[in-house]
């Protein structure tokens, strides 16, 4: 089995208007894929299709290397949360766990427990979902999805709404999910900018037309996405940066250099100036380019 | 199957509303006894009102619009049957207004929070999410039946003491469950139309005007235009509807009115809970 899920030619329609448009996708086991498509691209309906939640005018999927009816006895290894999380307000986690544990037949002990401490939620104790922040009813929404222990995740613009703690929250738990447990992922979002933080693959969508299907190298590639450094001395961070072993920087103005490679190591950068005595007086992955080449795929900026 | 009852039964005990109703279900049981008991001792202080009575008694075949009960001029100083009570009560729809208030609220909450994006799509079958809030009703219903009938019972017993028995038991229990039936059928009529217009207030609102009698004037209509193509017929849809037949199946009626009452209540409950489950499972999750 090549594939986890591949979708062959995708397709809702409600009445004259094609939400979701021969739409193929191409999932492998160990992947975090990235939906990405702005607002009304048809993100939400492919992955509530795949979701078992709505059904495709035309087109179908295959799951674990099943289709039809052979998929659908794979249902049960998919976790998805889309949209808002589906809770009871008037309820506390535990509760709306313990539901979602019966309903799937799921009888392990401590199994709500440890669902509560992978999200961070394990102190909520008896307090009401109507008193929890959106950040804390999303991680709860992430872990219904994983109640029944699945092999696919599908969520739903996750961290709409949550402010960047949250988000980091967020991006972290799924992270190790992937890592630790061999969950693959599918995430949707609109920005792609967050998205890149996480995704190994990307499938960029508009106007429910999958535009392209790339990996995050492919991406990278194509965007030059880089680390920008503010710093008070410039020539002395290059031979820092150079000590490191990093050659491909550019020095840009008199407090500013850009670094191309290495990306996720901006930390150690940071660490490594600080050792050397120079301060750092910013450091951030620039992703315009990014958003730009977004933006030049799905028509430009008039249409955001 | 059995999983998804236990889901909605752990859900039905940790709802606020659960409660709530039954709360106002022992309260409805007290309230209606003891306005009975006040029409019996307004009987008692003013003959005239016996009149009055035993008149509304007498022209009870056509149903009114409103919910209210009649005492019996001779309860004044005669026995009250346990079954004469509880059958005046439930026939007036008072229990009724609970089970549609509960069931709106019920099925609806999983629709309105989202919830059912959780479970829906790991179910092939999604028509069996009716079927466990089926069982769920049917069991909320008994409990609020048993409760109504023990409330009402053991109030009576308190207003009114040895002239208070118990009477047949054996057309008691038909009585209340035949009404058991019947106010299950309203249930699953208003899980049908719940899931239908996914509006808790929709099936409420058409379930209240039907449960106070807001219908006759559609049913007359019906029966005329009816009679007016075959006389012959002396049809009366109200034979044929869940209100109609609740305020019918009273301890006293006819074997024929309760297997009649028996078969409609049925024959609801099975057509609704088809016609949801085809809703559920045809129709996108949203």
């Amino acid at each position: 089995m090549e594939y986890l899920l591949t979708t062959n030619s995708l397709t809702k329609q409600y009445g004259r208007h094609k939400a979701v448009n021969a739409v193929n996708l191409h999932v492998r086991q160990g992947d975090i894929y990235g939906l990405i498509g702005r607002n009304g691209a048809g993100k939400t309906t492919i992955l509530k299709i795949i979701s078992g939640l709505a059904a495709p005018t035309s087109g179908d999927f295959s799951l674990f290397g099943e289709s039809g009816k052979g998929a659908a006895i794979y249902m049960s290894r998919i976790g998805t949360l889309i949209e808002t999380p589906g809770i009871y307000p008037n309820m506390s986690a535990a509760e709306n766990l313990k539901l979602k544990c019966l309903a799937m037949g799921v009888r392990k002990k401590g199994v709500i427990e440890e669902l509560l401490k992978i999200v961070g939620l394990s102190d909520t104790g008896k307090k009401k979902l109507k008193n929890f922040s959106l950040g804390m009813k999303q991680r709860l929404g992430i872990a219904l999805a994983l109640v029944n222990d699945p092999d696919l995740l599908i969520l739903d613009e996750p961290i709409n709404g949550l402010d960047p703690q949250g988000i980091a929250e967020v991006w972290e738990t799924l992270f190790k999910l992937n890592k630790e447990r061999g969950i693959t992922l599918i995430i949707s979002s609109h920005i792609l900018e967050e998205l890149s933080k996480i995704a190994t693959h990307y499938g960029i969508i508009h106007d429910g037309v999958l535009l392209q299907e790339l990996t995050r190298e492919e991406l990278l590639s194509r965007c030059s996405e880089r680390i920008e450094l503010k710093t008070s001395d410039t020539r002395r961070a290059c031979t820092v940066l150079e000590n490191m072993g990093i050659t491909d920087y550019k020095v840009v103005d008199a407090d500013t250099i850009h670094i191309f490679e290495r990306l996720n190591d901006g930390g150690e950068i940071t660490m490594e100036l600080a050792e050397n005595h120079v301060k750092t007086m910013g450091i951030t992955v620039k992703n315009e380019a990014l958003e730009d080449y977004y933006l030049n795929l799905t028509g430009g900026a008039a249409n955001v | 199957m059995f999983n998804l009852i236990k889901m909605d039964f752990y859900r039905m005990m940790h709802s606020v509303s659960t409660w709530v109703i039954l709360t106002f279900t022992v309260l409805l049981a007290v309230f209606a006894v003891s306005m009975t008991d006040s029409d019996i001792q307004s009987m008692a202080e003013n003959p005239q009102y016996i009149q009055e009575q035993q008149e509304e008694i007498d022209g009870n075949e056509d149903r009114s619009i409103g919910i209210y009960t009649t005492a019996d001029p001779e309860w004044v100083d005669g026995k009250i049957e346990v079954g004469d009570i509880l059958s005046t009560e439930i026939s007036s729809g008072l229990l009724l207004l609970l089970c549609i208030i509960f069931a709106a609220i019920f099925v609806s909450a999983e629709q309105k929070n989202g919830y059912v994006k959780n479970i829906a799509g790991q179910f092939p079958n999604r028509g069996m999410l009716v079927l466990s809030k089926l069982a769920a009703l049917a069991v909320q219903v008994l409990l609020m039946l048993v409760v109504f009938a023990a409330v009402a019972a053991l109030t009576g017993l308190a207003l009114w003491g040895d002239r208070f028995y118990l009477g047949s038991e054996s057309s008691l229990l038909q009585c209340l469950g035949v009404q058991y039936l019947l106010h299950l059928g309203f249930a699953a009529l208003i899980l049908f139309l719940t899931i239908l217009s996914r509006s808790s207030a929709f099936s409420m609102v058409v379930g209240l005007l039907a449960c106070v009698g807001t219908l006759i004037p559609v049913y007359s209509l019906i029966n005329k235009i009816v009679y007016d193509i075959r006389p012959s017929w002396n049809f009366d849809i109200s034979k044929y509807t869940l209100d109609g037949n609740i305020s019918m199946a009273g301890i006293g009626a006819a074997p024929e009115a309760l297997i009649r009452a028996v078969i409609v209540g049925g024959a609801f409950v099975v057509a609704c809970t088809i016609l949801s489950m085809l809703v559920m499972q045809k129709r996108d999750v949203r």
